[in-house]
C-alpha cells in the first residue's frame, strides 16, 4: 500500500483527511522532530544526513521501507 | 384509535432509542475527553472547517455540524457541549456528527494526545554530548565588529540591550584558524560543513577571508564546505565579487527596498543614504555569477515602517525597478528585531502588521496560484517556505510518545557563532548578554549546555509547550526566551502568542490554496528548508 494513496480510511462523509505531509505509517522506528534545523520537520536540507535521526527523507523512507517495503513514491 | 397508539408507542420508542444513542455518545466523550482537552486547532477557510489535530499532524476538512459540535467538544464540558449543541440542532444532526467524530477518533487516532511528553532534547536525543563532539555543522564566524553603516534598526545601535554596541575589534588570524580548526576536530561524522562571514561588515576584513577560505579548503579537505557571506554590499568591489564567485560563496546583500525606502533606515555613520552604493555592489555580483545569481545571490530585506499593503506594495517594486536583479528563493524579509529603536511600536503593532505582510504574501500568492497574476520573488519567498513547512510534515498513525523542544536546535550542533575575540555564543542571533557556550581555546562548554540550554530552558518550556496545539509546528526557539541576560518566561510566552496566530493563518490558507487546486502545492515537497 502506497502511504499517501490509501483511502479516506472509512471516515464518514462529513469528514475528508487531507493527504498532504509525508505520511509514516505502521510503528514508528526511531524517527523525531528534527532538532538540527530549527523551525520544523526540515526535510531535505541537512548537511550530510541529519545527525538527530529525524525525518530526513531518507529515514522517511527508510521507516516506510522497514514496514512496508516501499519508499515515499511521491517525495 | 388502536393505530395512534401504536404510531405514538412507536415515537416514544424512538425517542427513547435516540436518547440511548445520544447517552452512548456523551460516555464515549466523557470517556476520551474528560480532564484537559486533547491537543488540536479548529479553524476555517471562507469554504470550510478544518481539524489540525497535534498528537498526528493530520488535517481533516469537516462539515458544519461536525465542525461545530467539535467546537464545543474541544472548549466545554462534555454534557454542556452536547447539551449546547442539541439546543441548536436536531437529535438525528447530533447522532450523524457525533457518529463520524466517533469513528474518526478510532480510525484515525485523532484527539488522542493530551499533553505533548517527554519533552525536551535531553528527553529525546540523549546523545546530544557525542553529536557536539563529531557533527558541528556551521561556523558563523564574526570577521569584525566593525560597520561603516548605522542602520536605524541594528541590534549593535547603543539604544539596543540586547547585543553588544557597535565595535572596532577585527577578529584576528589566528582566532580565525583556530575557530576552523574547532570546526575540523568537531564535524567528523559529516562530510558537508558550513562557514558564514558575519560581522559588522565582513568585507571590510577581505584579505582575512581570503586567508580563512584558503586555510578551510586546505584543512577541510575532502568535506564538502558551503561558504556564505551577509553583507551591505557597499564595499564590494568587482574584484571580491570575482572571488566570491569563485569560491561559490552564497551571497546575501542588505537592501529593503527602492531608494527611500532603503535610505531611510539604512544610513552610513553620517546619515547618508547607501542604496546606490549596495545596488552597485550587487551589480558586481550578478555580472560576476552570471545565470547562478538566481541561486547564490540573495537579499536580506528589513520590513520597516510604517507597515501597510502600500508600503509592501513599494518594495515589491525594486524588481520592476531593477529588472536585473535576483528573483528565486535566496530572500529573507523580517521585521526590525524587538527591542530597536522601533521596539513599541513594532511590539504593538507586529501582529496586526505581521498579517499585513502574511497576508499580503498570501494574496499575491494566491493570485499567482489561481492563475490571475504573475509570481512575486517577496510573496513566494514567504509562502513558498510556509507551506513547505506544512507540506512536507510527517504524518503520524498515532501519536508518538514523545515531543520536541520547540523550534530549537542543539547547541553546539546545528552552529557555533566565534565573536571576533574568540568566544563562543548559541549562534549570532541570539542575544549579546544570554551565557556564552564556549571559546576557542577550551571548546564547548557542556556544563553551560546541559544546565541552563537543555535544563533550564526545558523546564521553562516544559508546562508552556506540552500543552500547546502548535507544538509541532512551532519554530521558537533559545533566542527569543533570553531577556537582559536570562531565561525570561514571560518575554517568551508573549512571542508564543505571535507564533500560534502566524501558525494558525498559514493552516487556514494552506487549506484555502488545496480547496482550489488539491494537487497544486505538491512542488513543495521538493522545496529545500533551511
Amino acid at each position: 500500500m502506497k502511504s499517501r494513496e490509501r483511502k479516506n480510511n472509512g471516515l464518514g462523509k462529513g469528514m475528508e483527511l487531507i493527504r498532504d505531509g509525508i505520511e509514516l505509517t505502521g510503528k514508528i522506528k526511531g524517527g523525531r522532530r528534527c532538532v538540527c534545523s530549527p523551525g520544523g520537520w526540515s526535510m531535505g536540507n541537512q548537511l550530510g544526513g541529519c545527525a538527530c535521526g529525524c525525518f530526513g527523507p531518507s529515514s522517511a523512507e527508510d521507516n516506510n521501507k522497514a514496514n512496508f517495503g516501499i519508499a515515499n513514491p511521491e517525495v | 384509535m388502536a393505530e395512534g397508539l401504536n404510531s405514538k408507542t412507536m415515537g416514544i420508542q424512538a425517542a427513547e432509542n435516540s436518547d440511548k444513542e445520544i447517552k452512548k455518545f456523551q460516555t464515549f466523550f466523557n470517556r476520551l475527553l474528560s480532564g484537559p482537552k486533547p491537543l488540536a486547532k479548529l479553524f476555517r477557510t471562507d469554504q470550510s472547517g478544518y481539524l489540525y489535530d497535534t498528537g498526528t499532524n493530520k488535517i481533516i476538512r469537516c462539515d458544519e455540524p461536525i465542525f461545530q459540535l467539535l467546537e464545543n467538544l474541544l472548549s466545554m464540558e462534555e454534557e454542556q457541549a452536547v447539551a449546547d449543541f442539541l439546543a441548536n440542532h436536531d437529535r438525528e444532526t447530533f447522532l450523524y456528527a457525533a457518529g463520524t467524530i466517533k469513528n474518526a477518533i478510532e480510525t484515525e487516532n485523532i484527539l488522542s494526545l493530551k499533553q505533548a511528553l517527554p519533552f525536551g532534547i535531553s528527553k529525546h536525543c540523549p546523545n546530544y554530548e557525542e553529536l557536539i563532539d563529531s557533527s558541528l555543522e556551521i561556523m558563523v564566524l564574526e570577521i569584525t565588529e566593525s560597520c561603516p553603516m548605522r542602520c536605524a534598526y541594528c541590534v549593535y545601535n547603543e539604544d539596543f540591550k540586547g547585543k553588544r554596541n557597535h565595535g572596532t575589534n577585527h577578529m584576528s588570524l589566528s582566532t580565525a584558524y583556530r575557530a576552523i580548526d574547532y570546526l575540523h576536530q568537531h564535524s567528523f561524522k559529516r562530510d558537508k560543513v558550513a562557514i558564514s562571514l558575519y560581522g559588522g561588515e565582513p568585507t571590510l576584513q577581505f584579505p582575512l577571508i581570503q586567508s580563512c577560505v584558503s586555510y578551510a579548503n586546505s584543512l577541510l579537505k575532502g568535506k564538502q564546505i558551503d561558504l556564505t557571506i551577509t553583507t551591505n554590499g557597499i564595499l564590494l568591489t568587482p574584484e571580491m565579487a570575482e572571488f566570491f564567485c569563485k569560491h561559490d560563496f552564497n551571497v546575501y546583500v542588505s537592501i529593503d527596498g527602492p531608494e527611500e525606502i532603503n535610505d531611510s533606515y539604512r544610513v552610513d555613520a553620517k546619515g547618508g543614504g547607501s542604496f546606490q552604493r549596495a545596488v552597485q555592489g550587487l551589480k558586481y555580483l550578478v555580472d560576476a555569477y552570471g545565470k547562478l545569481s538566481n541561486e547564490k545571490v540573495g537579499f536580506s530585506m528589513v520590513y520597516t515602517p510604517p507597515f501597510s499593503g502600500k508600503r509592501i506594495d513599494r518594495i515589491a517594486e525594486l524588481w520592476d525597478e531593477l529588472p536585473w536583479i535576483p528573483g528565486g528563493t535566496n530572500l529573507n524579509i523580517t521585521y526590525p528585531t524587538p527591542g530597536t529603536i522601533l521596539a513599541e511600536k513594532v511590539l504593538k503593532e507586529s501582529l496586526e502588521e505581521d498579517k499585513n505582510l502574511q497576508l499580503w504574501s498570501y494574496e499575491r500568492y494566491r493570485d499567482k496560484y489561481t492563475g490571475k497574476d504573475e509570481s512575486h520573488p517577496i510573496a513566494d519567498a514567504i509562502m513558498e517556505k510556509a507551506m513547505a513547512q506544512l507540506m512536507q510534515r510527517p504524518i503520524f498513525s498515532e501519536p508518538l510518545d514523545q515531543k520536541f523542544l520547540n523550534g530549537c536546535c542543539i547547541p553546539g550542533v546545528r552552529r557555533v557563532f566565534v565573536t571576533a575575540d574568540g568566544r563562543f555564543r548559541l549562534c549570532e542571533k541570539i542575544s549579546s548578554d544570554a551565557p556564552l557556550i564556549g571559546n576557542i581555546n577550551d571548546g564547548i562548554d557542556m556544563d553551560v549546555i546541559k544546565k541552563l540550554y537543555l535544563g533550564e530552558y526545558e523546564s521553562m518550556c516544559a508546562p508552556v509547550c506540552s500543552r500547546c496545539w502548535a507544538v509541532n509546528l512551532c519554530n521558537s526557539c533559545f533566542t527569543e526566551a533570553f531577556q537582559d541576560g536570562r531565561l525570561d518566561p514571560k518575554y517568551m510566552t508573549n512571542r508564543c502568542y505571535n507564533t500560534k496566530k502566524t501558525q494558525e493563518r498559514y493552516l487556514e490558507y494552506y487549506c484555502s490554496l488545496r480547496e482550489y487546486k488539491p494537487e497544486g502545492l505538491n512542488y513543495l515537497y521538493k522545496l529545500k528548508l533551511s
